[in-house]
């Protein structure tokens, strides 16, 4: 009798409590941004965000802001706005490169890391204009359009995989720098992947392009989908052949040398050659084993000039770093990157051809 | 003498891994491993293990002491006296307030970070009312809802497949680098990870058959060592190092990798499932609360119960600063470290020095 009292009371006060605890947020009261971008403007962050109008379908509409810090733009935003500015489903977030090239400043990185809205699949991309120009693009596009672009361009192009997440754990550890995707604004105005950015600290320093990311993936990616062309001599003639790797693995190794430390690679790639040539008659064993060794010396030759060409601009995205960290028990930041520009790699590239002659 | 508990009271044997599984489970399993990877950064496992492997010494300490059915009460009556073992009894409420209050206060803070930045006494208000609810139905709800706990948060367990996609596992490389002083230092501080199930000390009467309860204990604490090793490896391989050391609920921040076609951000559905996880590790010391002023003042639940709960909504919500939050989880911390690994070794020679005494007279 007395249990079903105090049950009752409970009850009721939870009620009364819950109910006072009400602060519903109604998706057509809130403006949700889904691509947020980043630029320098005068020593002032410019922030630009686009959001989903629920009055007409599909319809987005932009907002730039100035600030001193990354969250006073939303004060800056919400000057600007009807109806309260809510980022939890924000999913790329644009960095001009005048910004990237200053630094991401603490305040940047920190405000991602901190953020516990912000989700880990979070894209950053670096933008080779103003950020707030892609965004202007982007306002015209379906939703969501930047995000699908990059995750496919990542699941099925050439780009390697990068997220929030994966900028974070190498700003963070040790031995490793970061690398973000580019995009750009092609002539004909549309948005478009531009290799990537290589950052040293929070600094970007190095831009690579597309053929020079495409190595990168097959360096440092677990997904090798990745698509290449090579050129082929065959008799006197030059053709272009188009590959696609489908599958693999990449394996490092260190090897002491005479006090100069090697790094091997040692890439084994599942491939599917896309055009056939006619010159090449792809049912015998040599025209195929031909095919295998010019692709070999085209990836090896690749990897081995990327690699050379981040090893003299002091970046280290690969984390080859990271990786002699785990095999060295007095293993130092600094004094691997004094011994870096020693270094001396060898690629070895293995292709296994699947298929041929398969279209797209 | 005491009379036994009534047969309607009790509980199977088999629910001792229940009650000592989910009395390990506290907030600390949500972020446990930036704290330890402080002093051995990818050795954090091992540190685990270590205190695992203590914690079973423990286990089997308890046991002697409690053999036949007895509680702690009688244990401090016993080593220390009426008069000592009263006091140590009294400090043991005390203790008992404190780790259900920082529970409580460590899971508002986590709400307060993740999902709404509500005021604490709201939510205070909302958890005690379920405490009390849970509580004034006695120790075989609480063994029930310690047994739905355990269930979740096996099924909790499964969702670490998701970062294991990201791993590297180069970053648990080199193991053992650090020397056994830091380790020992660092398990100090992973016995958060084990700390909890000392109520046992309290409800053990209630268990049928009690004295053959031990090898489920053992059964739940090796559970627990294995299911922490193999979390710990995880954050190291999904975390580079520098990062784990800034991330503060490392096991919080790897489920927001998650994302399921119909669910974009499971972290929040996470935080909520994990409350039925963490209400045995608050309940259960507070309903032990009653029970020692039952045994020893004869004051009945009814009263003492909502007593108790004020007395933890109040400091509940004095403390409101993130510093103090902070400050009262290493304090905790410290407290359970000290009278788990400390005290209880301490009482256990106690007990046998005690008990070859009396022998020794009984004999003469």
């Amino acid at each position: 009798m007395i249990m079903n009292k105090a049950l009752t009371i409970c009850v009721l006060l939870v009620i009364i409590a819950s109910t006072g605890c009400e602060r519903a947020r109604i998706i057509d009261d809130i403006l949700i941004i889904s691509t947020k971008g980043y630029d320098l403007k005068d020593g002032l962050l410019q922030g630009s965000a686009i959001f989903s109008t629920y009055a007409e379908k599909d319809k987005q509409d932009i907002i730039v802001g100035e600030a001193k810090t990354v969250h006073s733009l939303f004060m800056a935003y919400n000057n600007q706005t009807h109806y309260p500015i809510e980022y939890d489903k924000t999913m790329v977030v644009v960095i001009g490169h005048h910004l990237a090239k200053k630094g991401l400043s603490d305040n940047l990185i920190s405000s991602l890391h901190n953020d516990q809205r912000l989700g880990s699949k979070v894209i950053v991309v670096v933008s080779n204009q103003e950020a707030k120009k892609i965004l202007q693009v982007e306002k015209t596009k379906p939703p969501s359009f930047l995000y699908e672009l990059l995750k496919q361009n990542i699941e099925s192009n050439n780009t390697p995989h990068t997220n929030l997440h994966s900028l974070l754990y190498q700003y963070f550890g040790a031995g490793q720098d970061v690398y973000l995707p580019c995009i750009k604004l092609n002539p004909k105005g549309l948005i478009e992947m531009d290799g990537m950015a290589i950052f040293h600290k929070d600094r970007m320093k190095l831009h690579l392009n597309p053929l020079e990311s495409t190595f990168l993936k097959l360096l440092v990616d677990d997904n090798k989908i990745a698509r290449v062309n090579f050129p082929l001599l065959v008799g006197e003639k030059t053709v272009h052949i188009f590959a696609q790797s489908v599958s693999g693995n990449t394996k490092m190794n260190v090897k002491n040398q005479m006090n100069r430390p090697q790094i091997l690679f040692k890439l084994s790639l599942n491939c599917i050659i896309a055009d056939t040539p006619l010159e090449l008659n792809l049912s015998q064993k040599r025209d195929i084993e031909m095919l295998q060794k010019a692709m070999e010396r085209f990836i090896s030759k690749g990897t081995k000039d990327l690699l050379t060409k981040l090893q003299k601009n002091n970046v280290d995205p690969v984390g080859i770093a990271d990786f002699v960290r785990g095999k060295d028990r007095d293993w130092e930041e600094k004094e691997f990157m004094r011994m870096y520009p020693d270094l001396q790699f060898v690629v070895d590239t293995e292709v296994k051809i699947l298929q041929t002659g398969v279209g797209e | 003498m005491e009379q036994a508990i009534k047969e309607k009271y009790v509980v199977s044997t088999f629910m001792t891994y229940f009650l000592v599984y989910s009395s390990l489970k506290g907030v600390g399993i949500l972020g446990f491993q930036n704290i330890i990877a402080q002093y051995v950064e990818q050795d954090v496992w091992i540190s685990v293990l270590i205190t695992g492997l203590i914690t079973h010494i423990i286990i089997w300490m308890i046991y002697k002491m409690l053999n036949p059915s007895k509680d702690v009460l009688q244990i401090h009556q016993f080593c220390l006296g009426t008069f000592l073992g009263g006091i140590m009894s009294c400090l043991l409420i005390l203790y008992f307030i404190l780790i259900s209050m920082a529970g409580i206060r460590s899971y508002i803070g986590v709400i307060q970070l993740w999902v709404f930045p509500y005021q604490t006494r709201e939510l205070a208000l909302l958890l005690i009312l379920i405490i009390y609810y849970i509580v004034s139905g006695g120790f075989r709800v609480l063994t029930g809802l310690s047994f739905i706990g355990v269930i979740i948060v096996s099924g909790l367990f499964l969702l670490l497949i998701f970062p294991f996609q990201y791993i590297h596992a180069n970053n648990l490389l080199p193991v053992f680098n650090h020397s056994f002083s830091d380790l020992l230092y660092a398990s100090k501080k992973a016995s958060l990870l084990f700390v909890g199930f000392e109520t046992i000390l309290i409800y053990f009467p209630f268990i049928k058959d009690a004295q053959k309860s031990n090898k489920w204990a053992h059964l739940a604490i090796l559970n627990q060592t294995l299911v922490e090793v193999l979390v710990s490896l995880v954050t190291i391989m999904y975390f580079s190092q520098g990062q784990l050391l800034v991330t503060d609920m490392a096991t919080l921040s790897m489920t927001r990798i998650i994302e399921l076609p119909f669910l974009e951000r499971i972290e929040f559905i996470f935080i909520f499932m994990f409350l039925l996880v963490i209400i045995p590790t608050i309940c259960i010391p507070i309903w032990s609360c009653t029970r020692i002023l039952k045994k020893m003042m004869h004051i009945k639940p009814k009263i003492s119960l909502p007593f108790i709960l004020l007395i933890i909504f109040i400091t509940s919500i004095l403390i409101d600063e993130r510093v103090e939050l902070e400050f009262l989880n290493d304090f905790r911390s410290e407290i359970s470290f000290y009278f788990v690994y400390g005290y209880i070794p301490l009482l256990f020679i106690l007990f046998f020095i005690k008990k070859k005494v009396v022998k020794v007279k009984q004999d003469t």
